[in-house]
């Protein structure tokens, strides 16, 4: 999921950001949430082939970007 | 009724603990160790069921969780449970089990007539049959759905007790023959954690009806030795009786553990528990499973998997018959035929596939005079309801008969049609099966996950070689699993001779035996689904290819067997029939679970009142003490009304309703959601993330606020305080609250990360009370500290004001908002003293008239008032749809407002809020009805949102959506409700019922 177009877009910008998602086969970077917990972002690294997971970090944190 | 079929010794029963049980109405006898299947065939009863599409008569097939035809209803009432296996299931006391799809008997099946008629059930003829005149297939399911079937099922609430548990082990070891006793001994040795699982009460799998010693040794003692060298081990935990069902990602995998399913339980007592696995290391020793052969009559009673009358003599010193005829394309048979004849069966003879048979395993026959053939096959067997004898033929290398046949009476037929590796749980774990035709099996491929098979299940079948595996696959595994600390002990006996336990690696590849000229029996490939050969093969006539595709048209192996014993034969026939091989036709995929499972034990703990967490507010027992009626609302609890006496839910919310209306009324309103927003940009992030404009917001005031999705609809409404300069307080609505906690902190933390604030959930922090009426200031300030009523005039505390006081020395906030229509306030205090507070109300408002009010007055005040609520707020409705579309700001950006813009959202047709007044006044909207105009016929213009008895107005009322519905004001229609078969005639109006100037807010 790119970036939230900010202020007024192109109608298009905005359906590809509301409805449009990756759905890649391989490494995928992806956002969990603790519901049940701390109510935490976490960006995940998590290959949707194997279901590996791999790194992972507070979202919206310097190295999340 | 004696055991006639028992012999007088052997078996792993025990004779001095008989067992009554009623099979059908009728009582037997039998001993506990027994199986249902086993006590059966001691009393002679050979018809157990009747098939599922031909209804013909079925008997005991197999020896255990492969069986596809002994199902059987097992319990009554409330407990019985359908399509259980008579194989695998434990004889006790008392126990009642009945076949099913039969009627009016198992003996006597009017079904079976489907016989007769079986050339209009074709493979696929559901969907080619029973389709004309139109609309009939209707008529026609009723009664094919009630003709195949399967058991029934309880119909009352299951009364069982499942629980759930967790483990975590090294090794986990699946399958205790063997190979698993091998493995998890020498996984063990070295200090690993090992779960060793297996589904039989016993350990030794396959060993436990073999007598071929080890080390010279019965295998029973060689069982003995290792079990109670596991039992030695701290770090080894055994499961009896618990099936490794699935296999899932990360080495997780399910067991399901029988705890309780084998004895009388008292009230109360665990029925199963399932296991959630946690395994570094898998060991998979699940054995294999002996299958069919295909020739015409194949499926009567009388004919079996030859390893089951092997194990049915050996394990339970029962005869399953008295002439026994053995066919076979492999080697395994002749050590039933050995034991058989051993065990009193008269064996007539064996039948080999094979043209030349030689070595170890044939030899066996030497000296017991029975008779063999050679190149030869069982064409069909014949015989009402049980066979009576078989027809003999030699055959030639493609298995079609050729010369002369031969009759021979029996009336047990021994198969054999070599053995297919239990590769499930394997395949599960995204292992790929492949074919090896040295064996004419499917076996396990490259593993994805942890795990390794070992023994049968990977296709090898002699006894040394299990052993051997097994040894070796638990010491890697506790390598693996980073357990190597142990000087490696000398392993456990690698097995004595090499003797051919099972089957012999060169199985003949013929699936099928030729029909006889001139005959038309039917010819069976899976038991359980009634598919047969012919069937298949006009299923590849008819244009299928792919293996999925004709096992869904066919429904073979589609049972609850899931073809254990027919699959692999089944994909034969696909093969020829296309004339590929096997290997390109390929197997059909695994799923979980490998064995049926009760729902029952899946939900666990968490069913009916444990379903989800229920959710009290800090007030829940001052409800109660109140006499409430509580109501599950979500996940939370809440007071539905306050019946007094003699006081139907209507009287009491009426009453309630309108005592908030005259005098004073409260309400826990805890469950709303409550964030905290402060920090310089709290502000900004506000503006994002509602529609109405905040910035302007003063220091002490509120505002109702509305939240939009970034498609343009409504998200959620609630209210925006500003506590002070940068300190914000919002609330939710109690449905919303929990996605909101998500999705304001993505937002906050993933879309705009560089927002300076912080915001905090504080849902559960705060208690609430809403106090509403007329006589609601006076209420308020005799609480306060000062007890003074100038402390919350409207000066300090005006419409949509905010002011923090002290109220028995907690500090509160308290907000002038009002959802009733009245002057009202809501109290915040902290959590723990929202017990409190409600009592200082209630004594407080003694005087007052105060009643405490529930969900259902709320409503109907509410609805007088025309606010929204989740009825309406369904997540399609626009702000527009809701007549809120001047709240939007006119600049700025804001969560949705793009999606707003688009034309579909701004459509003059779209269905918007409106009051419906009942036309005559008197009869009540149906909740839910369509809106519809009999003057303009076609599609409904909008439906029912709310509905209430207005107790200002008297009469019935109810918000609705409806299309263009700010322009029908005045126009008549009509509120239809095809579930209640009601209609009703309501008048479009405002809606805003009552006090639409809103001066009772200011009053």
């Amino acid at each position: 999921m790119g970036p939230r177009p900010e202020g007024t877009t192109a109608q298009t910008a905005w359906l590809d950001f509301v409805y449009l998602r990756d759905n890649p086969c391989g490494p995928h970077r992806e956002y969990w949430h603790h519901t049940l917990g701390c109510e935490s972002w976490i960006a995940l690294e998590r290959d949707t082939l194997t279901h590996r997971t791999g790194g992972s970090s507070l979202a919206g944190r310097q190295d999340d970007k | 009724m004696t055991q006639r079929w028992r012999n007088p010794e052997g078996g792993l029963i025990d004779r001095s603990r008989p067992v009554r049980f009623t099979f059908n109405g009728a009582r037997y006898d039998g001993y506990l160790g027994d199986t249902l299947a086993s006590a059966l065939l001691a009393n002679g009863v050979r018809i157990v069921g009747r098939s599922f599409k031909y209804h013909r008569p079925r008997g005991i097939f197999a020896l255990g969780v492969e069986e596809p035809n002994a199902l059987v209803q097992l319990g009554v009432g409330a407990e019985t449970e359908p399509n259980t296996r008579a194989t695998q299931i434990e004889l006790r006391d008392g126990l009642i089990a009945a076949s099913q799809n039969c009627w009016p008997s198992v003996r006597f099946d009017l079904g079976a007539m489907t016989g007769l008629f079986s050339r209009l059930l074709p493979a696929g003829f559901y969907y080619k049959t029973f389709k004309w005149p139109p609309r009939s297939w209707l008529a026609y399911e009723l009664f094919i759905r009630r003709m195949a079937g399967m058991g029934t099922c309880a119909t009352e609430p299951d009364p069982d007790r499942y629980e759930h548990s967790h483990a975590h082990c090294d090794v986990l070891v699946v399958g205790a023959g063997p190979a698993g006793l091998a493995a998890a001994c020498s996984a063990g040795r070295q200090g690993a954690r090992v779960l060793l699982v297996d589904e039989g009460s016993r350990l030794g799998g396959s060993l436990l009806y073999d007598g071929t010693p080890i080390d010279s040794a019965p295998p029973r003692e060689w069982i003995a030795g290792l079990e109670a060298a596991l039992a030695g081990m701290p770090e080894v935990t055994v499961l009896r009786r618990a099936t490794a069902f699935g296999y899932y990602d990360h080495n997780r995998l399910g067991v399901l553990e029988r705890v309780g399913d084998h004895r009388a339980r008292e009230a109360g007592e665990v029925r199963q528990r399932l296991w959630h696995v946690q395994a570094r290391e898998v060991i998979l020793a699940t054995g294999a499973h002996e299958r069919s052969l295909v020739f015409g009559n194949n499926d009567l009673p009388g004919v079996m998997l030859a390893s089951a009358a092997r194990g049915y003599v050996n394990g339970f010193a029962v005869r399953p018959g008295q002439q026994a005829v053995v066919l076979t394309n492999n080697d395994s048979a002749y050590a039933a035929a050995r034991d058989l004849a051993a065990g009193g069966v008269s064996v007539r003879m064996v039948i080999d596939l094979r043209p030349a048979p030689s070595g170890t395993a044939i030899d066996q026959l030497a000296g017991t005079g029975i008779e063999m053939m050679a190149g030869a096959a069982i064409t069909h067997a014949v015989g009402r309801g049980a066979v009576t004898g078989v027809s003999v033929a030699q055959i030639d290398d493609l298995g079609e008969p050729r010369g002369p046949s031969r009759d021979v009476a029996c009336d047990l037929v021994c198969v054999s049609g070599g053995w297919s590796p239990a590769v499930h749980l394997h395949a599960q774990a995204r292992g790929r099966p492949y074919f090896e035709a040295a064996i004419g099996a499917f076996v396990p491929g490259a593993s994805v996950q942890a795990e390794r098979s070992i023994g049968a299940a990977r296709g090898s079948f002699a006894l040394d070689a299990c052993i051997a595996e097994g040894t070796d696959a638990g010491l890697e595994a506790a390598r693996n699993a980073g357990r190597n600390d142990r000087v490696m002990v000398s392993a456990t006996t690698r097995g004595g001779d090499p003797v051919e336990s099972m089957a012999s690696a060169s199985a003949l590849p013929i699936w099928s035996i030729g029909a006889l000229p001139g005959t038309r029996y039917k010819r069976f490939v899976d038991l359980q689904n009634d598919v047969t050969d012919a069937d298949i093969a006009l299923a590849v006539r008819e244009g299928y290819r792919s293996v999925e595709h004709v096992k869904r048209y066919t429904t073979l192996g589609m049972g609850t067997d899931q073809g254990k014993t027919s699959n692999t034969a089944g994909f034969a026939h696909i093969a020829a029939a296309l004339q590929v091989d096997i290997a390109a036709v390929g197997s059909t995929t695994f799923r979980p679970p490998y064995v049926p499972i009760a729902l029952g034990a899946l939900a666990g703990a968490e069913g009916g009142r444990h379903f989800m967490a229920n959710r009290r507010t800090a007030i829940h027992d001052e409800h109660l003490a109140s006499g409430a009626l509580m109501l599950q609302s979500g996940p939370w609890l809440r007071p539905q009304c306050y019946p007094r006496a003699g006081e139907n839910l209507d009287d009491a919310a009426r009453r309630e309703a309108q005592a908030v209306r005259s005098s004073v009324g409260i309400v826990d309103v805890s469950t709303l959601g409550k964030f905290e927003v402060s920090g310089p940009d709290a502000a900004i992030f506000l503006e994002r993330i509602y529609v109405n404009r905040l910035q302007n917001l003063k220091i002490g005031r509120c505002r109702y606020g509305v939240m939009l999705r970034e498609d343009g609809v409504v998200a959620d409404d609630g209210t925006v305080t500003r506590l002070s300069d940068r300190h914000y307080f919002l609330t939710t609505t109690t449905a919303q609250a929990p996605l909101l906690a998500r999705r304001l902190q993505y937002y906050r933390k993933v879309l705009w990360p560089e927002l300076d604030l912080r915001l905090v959930n504080v849902t559960e922090q705060w208690a609430a009370v809403a106090i509403a009426g007329p006589h609601s200031r006076d209420l308020l300030a005799h609480i306060t500290e000062s007890g003074e009523s100038d402390e919350v005039n409207d000066e300090v505390l005006p419409y949509m004001g905010y002011a923090p006081v002290q109220i028995g020395g907690v500090a509160a906030r308290i907000f002038r908002i009002s959802f009733s229509g009245e002057r009202a306030f809501e109290i915040y205090v902290p959590a723990a003293f929202g017990a409190a507070l409600w009592r200082r109300l209630l004594e407080a408002g003694r005087d007052r008239g105060i009643t405490p009010y529930g969900i259902d007055a709320l409503n109907m005040l509410r609805i007088e008032k025309g606010h929204v609520a989740g009825g309406e707020l369904d997540g399609r409705v626009t702000i527009d749809d809701l007549g809120l579309a001047r709240m939007a700001k006119a600049e700025g950006d804001f969560i949705g407002r793009q999606g707003s813009m688009r034309p579909g959202l701004r459509d003059p047709a779209r269905w918007q809020l409106v009051g419906l007044a009942s036309a005559d006044g008197r009869t009540p909207v149906p909740p839910g009805a369509k809106i519809v105009d009999e003057l303009a016929p076609g599609h409904y213009l909008g439906e029912v949102t709310s509905t209430a008895w207005s107790p200002m107005l008297k009469m019935p009322i109810a918000l609705a959506l409806v299309s263009a519905g700010r322009s029908r004001h005045g126009q008549i229609l009509n509120a239809t409700s095809p579930l209640a078969n009601r209609q009703v005639a309501v008048s479009v109006r405002s809606p805003a019922f009552f006090d639409p100037e809103g001066t009772r807010l200011h009053g």
